[in-house]
């Protein structure tokens, strides 16, 4: 089985006032890489964004992490969480989602002690996905996020932790952070997004006044042409759109000054 | 810029017009036009100055009240684009007394709940805005003997709640001439802006330069909270079109 894969990472209006690195990451794997990787670097003026894409056979992994702007190097501890992520998940063992979000946590300490600086210094939230043939897994640390698609019904299926404010959020190395408690949610699936929280609007939360707690779902106009769209388009084309797509939104909607970051599967 | 065709949600800006059209209303300005004409003319500014901000005309949602002798809503919560001037300019037919508090409370009450629709399905928004514009004194403040009406306390009530709590952006402007301009500030200010922390009123001299300014200015500073973040604070725009009451001691 065929999958397609894209994501795209563009930095926001906020940090590139503020000569602020971009500190939203994204790595994606897959079983057979036909295209490879493809890497813009950042240039001069911090206006840094990269795009990836490549085929799969059967399964994806789709890993995101947004660092905390108040994190000096959190674009190090961004990278860190995508790679160590990627290459921790088993695809035939979904349970292998929890190994990669302790192996992420090991990294990032590690990284931090070996430099002798605060682990504060690298905070960031981090989103995995799996995607194995029909089925999705998700697991998120902040507000990072899995959306899971099946058909035209789009499904969160990761948890988006807010901190006491709501643009607060919970880092991947927070005490108050219990791994053993994390869960991994599952969906029938067509199609796999990961997404830093940067794309304002593309969830929606209703209040729940009997849970005392907000209740999270992707707004559906945004997720099923962006799918459709995949399937349809010539993938590089696709790759390029997304990009574009991602810098665009910003001239669009004034409100999206965030980096904003988007990773896609979708079962072709 | 066109719509894109993955579209994420855009917040909603509900906006409620409060409109008088008392029987003062056909007064005659000095430029031989009545003022209710001057209303028309700067609600059709408004309109195209909204329509001409892609992502304002995207997110506000505007309804509008008339009260001269009735208190009626002439539009319902709907886009920009589908106001109708020619429409509504039929219906601003200056009649009758000034029910301002009536007016005031089912427009405050429309926008709370306006607000609560959008939380209950889930879309973001950003606070209420309530454009009180009148050119007189109210008539349902106080009753024959002298007691404060159910329409005033329900208004006063409700309207103190919601600006202690941030969930409202409330304006009042009245319009007119010399001492009256000011006798009736006066009047809204220490029977509204007093007991409410409600911004005092903003006194615009009845000339049609000003109707204008005012359209503009409202227009100018629904673009920046529309492009703003919901729960972001927006510095309005400087007021061009008249002066905020103030108490000379």
């Amino acid at each position: 089985m065929a999958i397609k894969i894209a994501a795209a990472s563009v930095i926001g209006l906020e940090h590139r006032q503020t000569g602020i690195l971009r500190q939203d990451r994204f790595m994606t794997s897959s079983r057979v890489m036909k295209y490879g990787f493809l890497e813009i670097p950042f240039n001069g003026d911090y206006d840094a964004y990269v795009a990836e894409w490549d085929y799969g056979d059967g399964y994806a992994i789709l890993a995101v992490a947004d660092g905390l702007s108040s994190a000096r190097l959190s674009h190090i501890a961004a990278s860190i969480a995508v790679k160590v992520a990627i290459n921790s998940v088993n695809p035939s063992n979904e349970g292998t989602l929890i190994d990669a979000i302790k192996a992420v946590i090991r990294a990032i300490k590690n990284e931090a002690n070996r430099n002798r600086l605060s682990i504060k210094d690298f905070e960031t939230t981090l989103a995995i996905g799996l995607m194995r043939n029909n089925e999705c897994f998700g697991i998120g640390i902040g507000d990072s996020y899995v959306v899971a698609i099946n058909g035209e019904s789009p499904k969160l299926i990761s948890s988006i932790m807010k901190g006491e404010n709501p643009n607060e959020t919970i880092p991947i190395t927070s005490s108050l952070l219990n791994v053993d408690e994390l869960s991994i949610n599952k969906s029938d699936c067509t199609a796999l997004v990961v997404m830093s929280d940067g794309i304002m609007g593309s969830l929606q939360a209703k209040y729940d006044q009997s849970t005392n707690s907000w209740i999270f779902e992707p707004y559906q106009k945004f997720y099923i042409p962006l799918m459709r769209k995949l399937n349809d388009m010539n993938l590089e084309e696709y790759g390029l759109w997304l990009l574009n797509y991602l810098r665009r939104l910003e001239d669009l909607y004034s409100f999206m000054t965030d980096d904003k970051t988007l990773a896609i599967a979708v079962q072709t | 810029m066109s719509e894109p065709e993955v579209s994420p949600q855009v917040p909603k800006l509900p906006l409620v017009l409060v409109l008088d059209t008392s029987y003062s209303m056909s007064t005659q300005t000095m430029e031989g036009k009545r003022r209710i004409d001057n209303l028309i003319e700067a609600l059709s500014t408004l309109k195209q100055q909204i329509l001409n901000d892609q992502q304002a005309s995207r997110s506000v949602e505007v309804m509008i009240y008339k009260f001269g002798g009735t208190v009626d809503m002439l539009q319902d919560f709907s886009s920009i684009s589908s106001l109708d001037i020619e429409a509504l300019s039929s219906k601003l037919t200056p009649n009758g007394d000034t029910p301002f508090f009536k007016a005031i409370k089912e427009a405050i009450s429309k926008a709370r709940e306006r607000r609560e629709y959008y939380k209950s399905q889930g879309l973001m928004s950003y606070v209420p805005w309530v454009w009180v514009l009148t050119d007189g004194e109210p008539t349902d403040g106080v009753d024959d003997n002298g007691n404060y009406t159910s329409s005033y306390n329900d208004a006063i009530s409700l309207l103190k709640d919601l600006i202690a709590n941030r969930r409202i952006n409330f304006f009042m402007i009245i319009t007119g001439h010399g001492n009256d301009l000011r006798n009736g500030a006066e009047i809204l200010f220490n029977f509204v802006s007093k007991p409410t922390g409600a911004p005092p009123p903003i006194m615009m001299d009845d000339v049609s330069s000003n109707w204008q300014k005012m359209a503009i200015w409202l227009s100018k500073s629904i673009s920046k909270t529309s492009s703003s973040k919901p729960g972001q604070q927006t510095q309005a725009p400087p007021v061009d079109f008249g002066q905020p009451f103030v108490i000379n001691v």
